[in-house]
Formats: structure tokens, C-alpha cells, sequence
């Protein structure tokens, strides 16, 4: 089944939706299925109005005055149409066009569009017409849903025509209905400093914030939510999926993609539930048409990558990684995923990159600069020494740092006298606090290092008699390592009992949920 | 304040005030910004325009700031609209009779950086302006050799700052009488890793600067002309704000400069001088941090000058398109009020954005008018949809002081200058003509410069004051007032404000139907104060401190 028709499934079960909308969203195209909609039905105010919000509530706002005007020809007396025209016309500047709109809606409704009194009037107060302004605000501040921002804007009038006492007044009657209108605080500092209370203008500062004055506005609030027809879904399929729910996360998400489906944060959240519900072909399927029609959105191309990675093809999630690092170099998971891949293929210049890029995005997380001078030991030893010593003077009194410089300095051949007779000096330090076979073998290692094979012999087989524990493939990997070090041979890879490090293991599906 | 004040003098405005001579001055500059296509942030915020007389032969000659390739990845190739001449700065000569010669290569000047800004001061006392060129990157500091060449003085005088400096500003804020510079920086913006967002319809677009970590500012004390010393912290300026224009003037009247910082997005900074070095910021209770509303509102250009004739200065500043442009009144002691409301500045500029800006006397009336260089910051739909590359055109604005408190938009009869739809950002104002009137050089992103010359055509007296410095500079921060007709004009000496540019720093002044000498009295950089009887007017008249 493919996507589209999946979609179509998703959308036909949830029939029964708000009028308008659950039609939109049987189309593919939410857009396309409202043009549809209104060409069919050229006189249908209902549609009119559903295009015109669309329009509207995803800033299409030529488009959406156009519609307005034509809704306004359908129903003339209907004050929505000249409300929301004079929004349109407002939210793309033409200010001066909005006035008469406003005055229209607010006139039509005999006043019961409070919110368009209110809009009216501020409209007024910013033209300049402040005495219209103060007249209208007057009378809306009696009104249930708009009386409090009313007695906000009135405060702000009268503090801007000088009069502080009663713009304190409106004020601070405005604050006690509604204390979250936080940002009002700060006219009120203004006015009670005008009025010489500067004491009370620092107390007002000191509540002030960002919060606005909230007035009811049903009209607008249903045109905003015709653009929540996506971005409302993919966070209530956001939150579903968090709360383990992941059908009703994969319908919430299938229907925002519905309505948007050239949304890549849409379709990577679509991806993601759909791979965690185990419908790897599908979530595939999805990312290759995101990477294909957004070869620039980088988490298409990570999640694709993860994708590869889940099927254990190793050089396909690191291709994918890396062109999401392309786009977007700071994704630290992509450099990790990268590195990581990278190390299990041997390409161990590519890894190298990779966790030095990963550190450097991630400069507190000590652990990278192990798994960096693991892979900088494959390329070029001396590097990697380099790099065990950065993390030792990060953490100068952790033996797992020091055990790591030891191992490293010692098998490095090119790391020169000095930082074998250091990684010796260590090795000794290390052992007098604590005597353990992991010691041992440090020293061991340092004491071939510097020539010292007889004392290196020594060490070796103490440790390898206190070493029961180890699994066999750890003692034989030990004894073939002890072989070429006791004899002064260079070791071909860097001597790490964790094997996860050297051998970083895949992700599965566990880790994504 | 204004129910009081007659309207002494109402000027009749020619048609076309400000009209359009840059190809027939023979200046063919066009910006380039260096855009692939990616929105870089920085490619649509530069560039700016500075006048000065480098030469010292009298007449205002004119330095250009240029971009350069954003992306090292990427090469000219690559770029959506071409550069039409050297990726470099141009310093233009006045050679008088309005007409203009590209020097730039025998000014050895080599302004090579990713530019946003350019600032002029006489930096050495040696009564040559030298240039700041702040930069996308590192800055530049260009003395003046006094010979037509510049130095690049940049390391030996410590001057250098590698993030993003949208412009400096020149002021002496410890009274020594050096010039101190103030670099406002913008955000912390890095090509390679940049943020991708994303408009509404869900198409790539410009970040805002919310979706960055703000700059701080940085204060440099001259020393002595020699180098300058990095005095931030100890100045208490260490605040980090996205800092887009900034202006200096003693807004709380004790004689000691102050500076206004306009953040975009983000609280403005009122710096109060507390002479002893430091700074506090006042800006809340002052009532400049934000708009009346409570709104930090997203601060361009600024300027600072005395809108209603009561003898202090008042702050004006450049917003986003549905912020409206704000007016702050000042009360005389630095406290301000948002007057936006009653100005009509508001409703007019409530369908731009705008950056550059400036209080200059158009028709010398005695009142000062305004212009915006508008350009928006997010692609506008119907230009994308119609194939504009660099879809943020928008009309300039020019505004009339009536007087009476209220200003009249007079874009729509201005003529073509304010018709045509460009990505404005610079603007710089002085005498380009020497003929008493202000004339504009605007910038454009990615299109030319303009210089637009003031044929307002008038009989409004005028005079025009030149202090200078011992050294023979002009004394930036001088303030001048005159009591004319009853009237008090108060301006100041300053190439800061409006945004990225420098302006002419003479100080001229509109009289209206005075025609009598006049007394001026000055406050000099130093705080001394000076009384200087009988100027005559329709002339510039070179001014030099009192003894000591």
C-alpha cells in the first residue's frame, strides 16, 4: 500500500471531522482539494470561506483579500467577511485599508464582534485618530471578552497623550483582571514615573514580561486553526509517539502530512513513527522521496541513514550520513552514527574525521577523545598520542585516561623517547596505586617500550596470570598482542580490552524507541 | 509642548525635494552581497555610505562599502547576481560642480572585508578624518596620511574585532579629547553550519536574529591617538545585545555623552555616562528599552536630535514591517516617552522595514523631518512568486515635521526616489553641494548607490557651523543652540546614527524666515561652554574653542 493511499485510508476512518476540514483532508492536497472544492461550488460561501482561511492562516494574504472580498459579495451582511479582510489587510500593512473594514464588522454585528472594536480602535490610535481611538475603547470596556485589553489599549492612549494619572488608572485595572499581560508593566512604570512615583515605576519594571493582553477573538481563532492543520497534528503526533502511543501517533502525523505534504519536518516524523511501528519499508519509501524532492534537508538524509544502519548496510548509513553532514555540519548525532560506521568498515581516516568533528561539537564529552585516538591510532599513531595526552590533562587523575595514554604512547612507534619514558613513568605511578593485572600490562607495555623487555616480561605474565576472567578471545587477542610488543614489534591496533570501542556496535530498533 | 509653540514657519516643499544626481556625479557604485541562494543571513543587511572630506579641500567626498563572496566554498560563479566592479570599498572625490572621481586606488584604501559599516572620526588628532570599516569579519582602521592616502592601522592600534560589527561609533566619553570608538556587534553568525529556516509556506527564508546568540558590544579607549585600549568590562558594557544602529549624546543633560544602542528584537541599551569611566544602562526606567507596548521591537537605524524644539534630544529608530517606526520623546532629564502614537510616523511605516534614518531640515524650516531607507528582512511573496532574486523591495519614505508634533508623509509626492521599490539599508546626510540645504546618499543591497540632492528650492535661511578641534578636525559631540524667533534649536556635531552610515559632520541649521545674524551658544566636546554673537547667516562659519 502506498503512502497516498494509506493517507486516503487514515483520512475516509476519520470521517465525521468539523465540516470543511475532514474534506479538505480527504485530498491529498489540502490546497488543491479547497480549489477543487470552490470551483465546483463558486457560490458557496462555506467554501469561499474555507479557502480564504487557508489562504489566510498560511500567509497568503493577497490571495486571502481577494476571497475575502468575494465572501463579502456572497453575503453581504455577514460581518466575518469585512472582519477578517481588515486582519489580511492589516497583517500586510495596508493599515489604512483595514480602518473601514473593521469599522464595517464591528458595525454589522451590532457590537457583539467585541474583538473587532478592539482591533478598530487600535488600528485608530496607531493612524493618528486617537480621539476615535479613546471613544471606542471607552465603550468596549464593560465587554466580558475584550473589556481588560480594552482598558490595556486606553492606558497606552491616554499615557501617550501625556495624561499619567489616568493612564495609570486603565492600567493598573487592566493588570489586576489580567496579570499576565505582563508586557503592560511596563507602561505602567512609564506612567508612574511621569506621575513622579519612580519607587512605583521600579516595582512595575520588576513584573514586568512578555506576556500580552488576551481577548476573545473566535474568528481569527478559527482561522488560525486551518494552519494547525499540520503543524497542530504533528505535535499531537509528537505527542503520542512520546507517550508510547504510536497508532494514534501515526494517524495524528498521517493527517498532518495530509494537510502538508511538502512539509520535511512532517515527513521525517511520519518516518520515524512509521520505522518505530516496525514499517521499515514504508518510513524508507518516504525519506527517499524527502532526500529526493529536499536534497538539502539534512535530518532526511540522517534518518535515512539510521534507516540503512537498522538493515546493517554500514556503507549506505555512512553515504547518508555524511550528506546529512553536508548540509547541516552540527548534527552530532550524524557525526557519531558516521564515525561509528566508519570504524566498523576500517575506514579508519573517515572515522578519524568523524569523531574529531563530533568532539568538537561535543567538547565536554570526554569519552569521544577515546574513540578519536582509536581512530587517529589506525591512520597515524603519533596523533593518537597526541590526542590520549589532551585527555589525560583534561583528567589528570583518572586511571582509565592514563591507562589509555599508556597503551597508546607505548605501541606507538612514532610517538618518540619522550612519550614512551612518560607512558613508563605513568605505568609506574598507576601501580603503586593499585596493583592490578590492568596495571600490569601497563607497565608491561612500557617497559618494552622504552627497552626495558626483561622487566616487560616480567609484568606481562603476572598480569596474564591474574587475568581468569578474561574471555578467551581477550587472552588469545593478549597473547598475540604480548608477542609483538615483548619482541619490540609494532602492534597493529591499539591495545583496548573494550572491544565496543574498537568495534563500535549498531544501532536497533531498541535504541530509536 | 507643542499645544504652546506657534508654527513659525511653514515651508512649501518642491515636488520632488530630493532628486536623484548619482550618474551625472559620475558615481556607478552597485553593491555586491555575494548571495548562492542559501540565505545567508549577513547578505542582506549590508551596506553603508560614508561622507567626509578626506582631502580637506572644503566639499564632501564619499566612501562606499562594498561585500565580497560570503561562502570561502563558493566562487564568483556561483553568486544569483553578479558584481558589477571591484570586490573592494570606494572612496569617491568631490571634485565640485557635483561631480565625483573614483580614487580609490590612489587612496591606497584596500576595504577588502565582507562590509556592513563605515565610521569617520579623526581618530590622532592630526585634523585628518581617518575610517572605521566594520565588517563581516575582521574590521579595518584607516588613518589618514593627510596626503590623499590611508594607512592601515588596524593591529598597531589594537582596533580589530572578528565577529560581526555593524557599525562603531566615535565619541569622546571620557572628555580627554580623544576620540573613543564603540563597536556594536550584531550576532554570532558562522557561514559554514548556518542555520537553514523556513518562511510560513514552509520555504527556505532569513532567520530572524532570535534564532542566534547576541554579540557584545565593545568599548575602546583611545590612548592618546596611539592605540586604543579594550575597556568593556570596566566600563560595565559587557551585556550582549543584537546591536544593529547606536547613537551618542548627552541625553540626560549633565554634559557628559551618553550612548543609545537599538538591539534588534532585543531590550535597547540606554548607556547613562556616570564620568568616571563608567556606564550604566537605563534604558527600562528610562522607557527606551522598549515600545510603549512593552514590545522589544527589532531596532535598526537610529538617530537622536531635537524633534519638538525643547532644547534635548529625542530618539527616533527604523523597525520591522507591523512594528511601526517609534518616536521617544525626551523630557529634558533622559526620561522618555513613546510618542509614536500621535506622530502618524506609525501608521505610515507600519508596511516597511526600516534601516537607515535620519532627523534632517529638508526645507530648513527650523523643524526636523525625516527619511526612512526601507527594505524588508523575509522574502515578500508576490516578488519571489514574479522570479526577484533578492525578493525584499520595498518603497523609502520621507516624512515632513509639521511642527506641531504630527509629521506628514510625503513619499507618495516626493518623487521618483521614493517611488521606485529598492533594498535600501545605508543612508548618510550633509551638504554634498555646499549650497546650505542636507542632501542624501542612500545605499541599496545588491543595487547602487544613490545620491539624492536637495532641491527643495526655498528662501529659508540657514547657517552652517564648523567647530573644530586644535588640530583642525571637526569637534564631533560639539552641541550648538540658537535662540531664534523665540524658537531654541538645538543640534550637535555627529557622523553616528541612522545605520552603517557616517554623516556629514558640520552642523547646519534651518532659520525659516529669520534673516538677521545670530548668536550661537556651544557646549564643546570638553564641556566648556562658549557664547558666540553676530553669525551671519546663509554662510558656514569655521568656529574654534575659547582659550583654555
Amino acid at each position: 500500500m502506498t503512502l497516498r493511499a494509506l493517507a486516503l485510508l487514515a483520512v475516509g476512518l476519520a470521517a465525521g471531522l468539523a465540516t470543511g476540514l475532514a474534506a479538505a483532508q480527504s485530498a491529498p492536497d489540502q490546497l488543491a482539494a479547497l480549489r477543487q472544492a470552490l470551483a465546483a461550488s463558486p457560490a458557496d460561501a462555506r467554501r469561499v470561506a474555507d479557502l480564504a482561511m487557508y489562504q489566510h492562516a498560511h500567509e497568503r494574504l493577497a490571495e486571502a483579500i481577494k476571497l475575502y472580498t468575494r465572501g463579502a459579495e456572497l453575503e453581504p451582511a455577514e460581518p466575518r467577511w469585512p472582519y477578517l479582510k481588515a486582519v489580511a489587510l492589516e497583517e500586510s500593512g495596508q493599515l489604512a485599508a483595514a480602518i473601514p473594514n473593521y469599522d464595517q464588522a464591528f458595525a454589522r454585528s451590532g457590537g457583539e464582534v467585541a474583538a473587532a472594536g478592539l482591533r478598530l480602535a487600535r488600528a485608530q490610535a496607531v493612524a493618528g485618530d486617537a480621539a476615535a481611538a479613546r471613544r471606542l475603547l471607552e465603550q468596549l470596556r464593560d465587554d466580558p471578552g475584550v473589556g481588560t485589553a480594552a482598558a490595556g489599549e486606553l492606558g497606552l492612549l491616554l499615557l501617550a497623550a501625556g495624561q499619567a494619572q489616568a493612564a495609570r488608572q486603565q492600567l493598573e485595572q487592566a493588570l489586576a483582571a489580567q496579570p499576565a499581560a505582563s508586557r503592560l508593566y511596563h507602561a505602567l512604570a512609564a506612567a508612574r514615573r511621569q506621575a513622579g512615583d519612580v519607587a512605583g515605576a521600579r516595582e512595575a519594571l520588576r513584573q514586568a514580561g512578555a506576556g500580552a493582553a488576551r481577548f476573545a477573538d473566535p474568528l481569527v481563532d478559527e482561522m488560525r486553526r486551518w494552519s494547525q492543520s499540520y503543524s497542530f497534528y504533528m505535535s499531537q503526533g509528537l505527542l503520542a509517539a512520546r507517550s508510547g502511543d504510536l497508532k494514534a501517533a501515526r494517524s495524528l502525523l498521517q493527517r498532518a502530512y495530509d494537510a502538508n505534504p511538502d512539509s520535511p519536518e512532517v515527513m521525517v516524523n511520519l518516518a520515524r513513527v512509521l520505522e518505530s511501528a516496525g514499517e521499515l519499508s514504508e518510513a524508507e519509501a518516504l525519506l527517499e522521496t524527502l532526500i529526493q524532492t529536499q536534497p538539502t534537508h539534512a535530518p532526511g538524509w540522517f534518518n535515512r541513514g539510521v534507516l540503512h544502519e537498522l538493515a546493517q548496510d554500514d556503507a549506505a548509513a555512512l553515504t547518508h550520513y555524511e550528506k546529512a553532514l553536508e548540509h547541516d555540519p552540527r548534527l552530532f548525532q550524524a557525526e557519531l552514527l558516521a564515525a561509528a560506521a566508519a570504524l566498523r568498515l576500517k575506514r579508519y581516516p573517515a572515522a578519524a574525521r568523524h569523531y574529531g568533528a563530533a568532539s568538537a561539537l561535543r567538547p565536554e564529552r570526554d569519552g569521544l577523545l577515546v574513540q578519536l585516538a582509536v581512530a587517529q591510532w589506525m591512520v597515524e599513531c603519533a596523533t593518537a598520542v597526541q590526542t590520549a595526552l589532551k585527555l589525560v590533562r583534561r583528567r589528570p587523575e583518572d586511571p582509565a585516561a592514563l591507562t589509555l595514554y599508556i597503551r597508546l604512547a607505548a605501541t606507538c612507534p612514532a610517538a618518540g623517547l619522550e612519550a614512551r619514558q612518560n607512558a613508563l613513568n605513568a605505568s609506574r605511578n598507576l601501580q603503586r596505586l593499585a596493583d592490578s593485572p590492568e596495571m600490569a600490562l601497563n607497565r608491561a607495555m612500557a617497559e618494552a617500550a622504552v627497552g626495558n623487555y626483561a622487566a616487560a616480561q616480567a609484568q606481562h605474565e603476572a598480569a596474564l596470570a591474574q587475568l581468569t576472567s578474561l574471555p578467551e578471545a581477550s587472552r588469545q587477542r593478549l597473547a598475540q598482542l604480548g608477542s609483538r610488543y615483548l619482541e619490540g614489534l609494532p602492534a597493529d591496533q591499539p591495545f583496548i580490552l573494550n572491544e565496543q570501542v574498537l568495534l563500535p556496535r549498531r544501532l536497533t530498533a531498541a535504541d530509536r524507541r | 509642548m507643542f499645544e504652546t509653540l506657534p508654527i513659525l514657519f511653514s515651508a512649501a516643499l518642491a515636488a520632488a525635494p530630493l532628486t536623484d544626481r548619482t550618474a551625472e556625479a559620475g558615481i556607478r557604485f552597485s553593491h555586491f552581497n555575494g548571495m548562492i541562494g542559501k540565505h545567508h543571513f549577513p547578505e542582506m543587511m549590508g551596506a553603508g555610505v560614508g561622507l567626509l572630506d578626506y582631502d580637506r579641500d572644503g566639499d564632501l567626498d564619499l566612501y562606499l562599502v562594498q561585500g565580497a563572496l560570503l561562502d570561502p566554498a563558493h566562487q564568483l560563479e556561483d553568486v544569483l547576481i553578479k558584481p558589477e566592479g571591484p570586490l573592494l570599498d570606494r572612496l569617491y572625490r568631490n571634485e565640485g560642480n557635483l561631480k565625483f572621481v573614483d580614487v580609490t586606488d590612489e587612496a591606497k584604501i584596500a576595504g577588502t572585508g565582507y562590509g556592513m559599516g563605515v565610521s569617520v572620526a579623526d581618530l590622532n588628532n592630526d585634523g585628518w578624518p581617518d575610517l572605521y570599516l566594520s565588517n563581516f569579519g575582521p574590521n579595518q582602521l584607516w588613518l589618514n596620511q593627510g596626503d590623499g592616502t590611508f594607512t592601515d592601522a588596524t593591529s598597531e592600534w589594537g582596533a580589530g574585532d572578528d565577529r560581526w560589527t555593524v557599525t562603531a561609533v566615535a565619541f569622546d566619553y571620557d572628555r580627554d579629547g580623544w576620540q573613543d570608538l564603540y563597536l556594536v556587534n550584531y550576532v554570532d553568525y558562522a557561514i559554514k553550519g548556518a542555520k537553514v529556516c523556513r518562511s510560513h509556506s514552509d520555504l527556505p527564508d532569513y532567520c530572524s536574529p532570535q534564532s542566534y546568540k547576541p554579540s557584545s558590544d565593545r568599548l575602546l579607549r583611545n590612548q592618546a591617538g596611539a592605540k586604543f585600549q579594550q575597556v568593556t568590562g570596566r566600563a560595565g558594557m559587557s551585556a550582549a545585545g543584537p546591536g544593529l544602529g547606536a547613537v551618542a549624546g548627552d541625553f540626560n543633560g549633565d554634559g557628559w555623552p551618553d550612548l543609545y544602542v537599538a538591539n534588534d528584537g532585543a531590550a535597547n541599551f540606554l548607556w547613562l555616562n556616570q564620568r568616571d569611566g563608567r556606564f550604566i544602562d537605563d534604558a527600562l526606567l528610562a522607557g527606551v528599552a522598549v515600545n510603549m507596548a512593552g514590545m522589544a521591537e527589532a531596532s535598526m537605524g537610529v538617530d537622536a536630535g531635537d524633534f519638538d524644539g525643547d532644547g534635548d534630544l529625542d530618539l527616533f529608530m527604523t523597525h520591522l514591517d507591523r512594528q511601526t517606526n517609534t518616536l521617544y520623546e525626551n523630557d529634558g532629564q533622559g526620561w522618555f516617552l513613546d510618542k509614536t502614537l500621535g506622530t502618524v510616523l506609525g501608521s505610515t511605516s507600519f508596511a516597511y522595514t526600516g534601516f537607515g534614518t535620519g532627523w534632517f531640515d529638508l526645507d530648513n524650516d527650523g523643524w526636523l523631518d525625516l527619511i526612512s531607507a526601507n527594505g524588508a528582512v523575509v522574502d515578500i511573496a508576490e516578488q519571489k512568486a514574479a522570479g526577484v532574486v533578492l525578493p525584499l523591495r520595498q518603497r523609502n519614505q520621507l516624512w515632513r515635521n509639521r511642527g506641531d508634533g504630527r509629521y506628514e508623509d510625503l513619499s507618495g509626492t516626493a518623487g521618483e526616489p521614493f517611488r521606485r521599490a529598492r533594498v535600501s539599508r545605508g543612508a548618510a546626510f550633509g551638504d554634498v553641494d555646499n549650497d546650505g540645504d542636507v542632501d542624501v546618499v542612500l545605499t541599496n543591497n545588491a543595487g547602487p548607490a544613490e545620491l539624492l540632492i536637495n532641491e527643495s528650492s526655498n528662501k529659508n535661511s540657514w547657517i552652517g557651523l564648523v567647530p573644530r578641534t586644535a588640530g583642525g578636525a571637526v569637534a564631533l559631540g560639539t552641541q550648538v543652540r540658537l535662540q531664534v524667533d523665540g524658537r531654541t534649536l538645538v543640534r550637535r556635531s555627529r557622523t553616528d546614527g541612522s545605520y552603517v552610515s557616517a554623516h556629514d559632520p558640520r552642523i547646519l541649521i534651518g532659520l525659516g524666515s529669520h534673516r538677521g545674524p545670530v548668536a550661537a551658544e556651544l557646549r564643546w566636546p570638553d564641556g566648556r561652554t562658549q557664547r558666540i554673537e553676530g553669525l551671519a547667516i546663509n554662510q558656514y562659519h569655521e568656529l574654534t574653542p575659547p582659550a583654555p
